[in-house]
């Protein structure tokens, strides 16, 4: 290290003029920022349309948001160890990840299956490894999300609790139930056409199930939007709330044009969001958010009911900001980012562990990452107010660019013919590859600094590794799982099976109202994950297997 | 350009995060090589298959899943089985440090996990793409 560099360093100015999504930053922010800005109209008061200071009066001094960290083990038991341990920590609510097999919709011992079982969540092949991964958990205390996509886990849910002897209006549970055009993931599915066909011919089952849950089960909530993988895939703020908000309307709007109120289906829709780093972007973000969707649902949708009005979400701490060099470090970033979902007011969040880059948390880093929720609910002080970042010059400032910008897209992808339309023709996709490639360029030039990857680096020998949640043991106990899993099959009471997934695949055909019924008796009778998604696909008419490989097994 | 480098990048098995990928695609192309995206959820045996109807120079595989080392022992076994023994094997992704040795061993020429720069991964190509299938000639 020269003087020269200890002295140029001294000198350093803030290097980025513009916010994490690109919206340029000016020096300072005066009153003759906001001067538009009228408080009654565009604002309101916390509780009060359009709910841009949040959606309740008290917020969170009233109930602080629920602390739910995303968990997902290699097998079910090591899974229920640590939700039960998470919970022991303090944890206020649970959210339960599936593996790569188990959220496409197959089975553990599927040839395609092979080395992912367990590898990024959990592995759900049939009720019993549900009722695992909750065992000793009260299902009536715990608000479960059940990030696990395969189509028996909300039905094994309710059979569980049932067993638990809780009536259905006490369950309380958030399920991405791959609502219509497009609920999961874009990154993933995105333009590949036969997700476009399920969605589509998914629309009347999700209809039901929506009006099901609201007579039956009026504290669950099936339909999660995912904005998070938008988010992850590197466009900006604007983009993260605009798609995601095409995409619900899209929706919304065939579900009424269907005669269904919509103020009984809107009330259900919830959004899984991400929070990056830039912490007064992120937090305007989701003030913004609230403003547009109560404002679209009003104005619209003619929706009446408050609830319809209140934008209900999740957050996540973005994975994206999360990085393999100098891992610990990302613990800072993870509470920023969180601190910043708190300050915009999140109803849920679950913090990132610093060893995400690299593998399923260790039980420290999974502690650490609790701890930071903690921190920030009762320490900091930031629960204490509702909406602590009103009246900022640059927070309102902000606030009011992105939601224009926000209100710009999605008009843009309207006139597009919606968020289907748009991913179809391979706009959403350029534009996705736009945004990742800039933001891959000003790293590489270093007009953006991530510590530790283009600056304050350190030698990668001298990098510590952290603990490496993977190796030889755990993959012992995958293989078991799936010789478990084998062995089940093989020995399960065949033709009770197979009643129960004729039932569902005539259901399916027929498009009878009441198919959560007919999954709730396949999870009974110990149909799985593969067989229970595959005899859905067969009833709207796709090949039983989503990989093409197997025919279904009882023909 | 007759010595250009031809690259075929995809994702086999399940894990469909694509965004380490498409960019690796989109900045090699920037770099003048001739690059071949086949996509997310292939298989080996069809990955060597279009390497060998497309006379890759490169093979690049991404993973996100942590499935790493089980998929790419298959991907080097369907090389061999297709005679793609003098084709270069990248891997990039999120491949924690302990299992680059592992990797290195079973046959993969490098591995750039996540946060490597482009360039140097651009760089390595251009060096090596052509030199280990001249190699592998003599």
């Amino acid at each position: 290290m020269t003087t020269q560099e200890i002295k140029s360093r001294y000198f350093q100015g803030a290097r980025r003029k513009e916010t994490w999504s690109g919206i340029p930053v000016k020096t300072v922010y005066t009153p003759e920022d906001i001067k538009d800005i009228d408080y009654a109209r565009s604002m309101g008061n916390p509780g009060e349309y359009p709910y841009k200071r949040g959606i309740y009066a008290d917020m969170y001094r009233g109930r602080l948001w629920s602390q739910r960290q995303i968990t997902g083990c290699p097998t079910p038991k090591m899974t229920n160890e640590r939700l039960r341990y998470l919970l022991s920590t303090g944890e206020s609510a649970i959210n339960i990840i599936g593996d790569q097999p188990t959220q496409i919709g197959i089975d553990s011992d599927h040839p395609w299956a092979e080395g992912c079982v367990g590898r990024v969540g959990v592995c759900v092949d049939t009720m019993d490894d549900m009722r695992q991964i909750l065992d000793g958990i009260p299902l009536d205390q715990v608000s479960t999300m059940l990030t696990l996509v395969t189509p028996i886990a909300l039905p094994s849910y309710m059979v569980l609790a049932e067993e638990q002897g809780i009536a259905p209006s006490e369950l309380r549970a958030t399920s991405p139930m791959v609502p219509p055009v497009l609920g999961a993931p874009v990154c993933m599915y995105g333009g590949k056409e036969w997700w476009f066909d399920m969605a589509k011919r998914q629309m009347k089952e999700f209809i039901d199930k929506l009006e099901y849950m609201t007579k039956k089960y009026p504290k669950i909530y099936v339909a999660n939007y995912n904005a998070y993988n938008i988010r992850e895939t590197g466009v900006g703020a604007a983009e993260e709330v605009a798609w995601i908000f095409a995409n619900a309307f899209e929706g919304l709007k065939l579900i009424t044009e269907r005669g269904v109120d919509i103020d009984v289906v809107a009330p259900k829709v919830s959004i899984t969001f991400s929070v990056m780093i830039d912490i007064l972007e992120e937090a305007a973000k989701f003030r913004a958010a609230r403003a547009i969707w109560a404002r679209t649902l009003k104005e619209k949708f003619g929706a009446k009911d408050p609830r319809s009005l209140r934008l209900k979400y999740h957050v996540n701490t973005a994975g994206i900001i999360m990085e393999r060099q100098q891992a610990t470090i990302n613990v800072i970033r993870a509470a920023y980012a969180a601190l910043a979902a708190v300050l915009g007011g999140t109803q849920s969040l679950q913090v990132a562990s610093y060893d995400e880059p690299i593998a399923i948390p260790t039980e420290e880093a999974a502690t650490l990452a609790v701890r930071t929720q903690q921190i920030l609910a009762n320490e900091t002080g930031v629960a204490s107010v509702a909406d602590p970042l009103a009246g900022s010059y640059y927070v309102e400032s902000l606030t009011q660019q992105l939601e224009e910008k926000m209100q710009k897209i999605i008009d843009t992808i309207e006139e597009k013919g919606g968020m289907s339309a748009a991913i179809h023709s391979g706009y959403i996709d350029r534009e996705m590859e736009a945004a990742w490639f800039k933001y891959q360029k000003e790293v590489e030039a270093k007009e953006r600094i991530v510590v530790g990857v283009n600056e304050f680096t350190i030698p990668e020998e001298q990098d510590a590794d952290v603990a490496v949640y993977l190796g030889k043991v755990d993959f012992d106990l995958v293989q078991h799982h799936i010789e478990n899993l084998k062995e089940f099959k093989r020995t399960r009471d065949q033709a009770k099976v197979k009643k129960a997934l004729e039932a569902l695949l005539h259901a399916t055909e027929n498009d009878e109202s009441d198919i959560c019924d007919y999954e709730k008796e396949c999870c009974k009778a110990g149909c799985t994950t593969g067989e229970v998604n595959g005899v859905k696909r067969m009833g709207i008419g796709l090949p039983y297997d989503p990989l093409g490989i197997l025919e279904y097994p009882f023909a | 350009m007759a010595d250009s480098i031809r690259v075929l990048l995809g994702k086999i098995g399940l894990d469909g995060h694509d965004r380490g990928i498409r960019m690796v695609a989109a900045w090699l192309r920037d770099g003048g090589m001739e690059v071949v995206y086949v996509g997310t959820h292939q298989t080996a045996e069809r990955l060597a298959r279009a390497a060998s109807e497309e006379d890759a120079d490169v093979i690049g595989l991404s993973f996100q899943g942590a499935d790493h080392v089980p998929l790419c022992k298959q991907m080097l076994e369907q090389m061999k089985a297709h005679g793609l023994q003098d084709r270069l094997l990248v891997v990039g992704g999120n491949i924690p440090r302990v299992d680059i040795p592992l990797l290195k061993e079973m046959g993969v020429d490098a591995i750039f996990a996540s946060g490597t720069p482009m360039s140097k991964s651009v760089a390595y190509i251009q060096e090596n793409a052509h030199k280990k299938r001249s190699k592998e000639a003599k």
